[in-house]
């Protein structure tokens, strides 16, 4: 699968970016900019959900929750 | 896959996607506009909270405009209008999808049309490639590649 993110903004303005295709920690490198420039820089004003593929290296063998 | 972030509330931080936020409401055939160092039309004159704003959101169908103000606690900037009687919300609030987002859901357009252009913004000043899809039910999305 490609690497590729996806923000969706409903309505009311609220929002969710969604990134596939990364493995490991990658993705978080990728999003951070965008979810700065959305929600500031206050940690409390977004929630992170990972994925399996967040804990995988890039070499495919799962690596365990720092 | 690898990781889903929710933002619970939009900062505007970002003038150049205000204004491009703005611009698309026009767009939709809001009567809107925004300009600098100008005092909000509120209920009373002179409200407190109302003063003097960085940038206004003017709405030529309410009698009350969005003041944006810097925000020297947080960073970046709010928006604050009266929400007296309903006419803001008239022109710029949508159904809050959640109880917690029902504050913002007030002037969701606002906020719906400054967040698509905020992201669409930074993805291509990082470089990335972008593509803007409307979805249903006024949903906005926005596709990022070239990683």
């Amino acid at each position: 699968m490609p690497k590729q993110v996806t923000i969706t903004v409903n309505p009311d303005g609220s929002s969710v970016i969604d990134a596939e295709g990364f493995a490991g920690k990658g993705c978080g490198e990728a999003t951070a900019s965008i979810e700065l420039a959305l929600a500031g820089s206050d940690p409390d004003n977004r929630s992170d959900k990972k994925k399996r593929e967040y804990w995988q290296t890039v070499g495919g063998t799962n690596a365990q929750k720092a | 896959m690898s990781h889903t972030t929710s933002i619970r509330s939009i900062k505007i931080q970002s003038i150049p996607a205000l204004e491009a936020a703005v611009a698309e409401l026009a767009g939709k055939g809001i009567r809107v506009s925004l300009i600098s160092n100008a005092t909000p039309r509120a209920y009373y004159q002179g409200q407190q909270g109302m003063g003097k704003a960085d940038y206004v959101i003017q709405l030529a169908d309410a009698p009350y405009d969005v003041g944006i103000y810097k925000d020297g606690e947080n960073g970046g900037y709010e928006a604050r209008t009266d929400f007296f009687m309903g006419s803001v919300e008239k022109i710029l609030g949508a159904r809050a999808s959640s109880q917690e987002h029902a504050q913002q859901a007030r002037m969701g357009k606002l906020f719906q049309a400054y967040a698509i252009n905020a992201a669409q913004m930074e993805a291509r000043r990082k470089g990335y490639s972008t593509r803007r899809i409307a979805g249903a039910d006024g949903v906005e999305k926005l596709v990022v590649t070239g990683f």
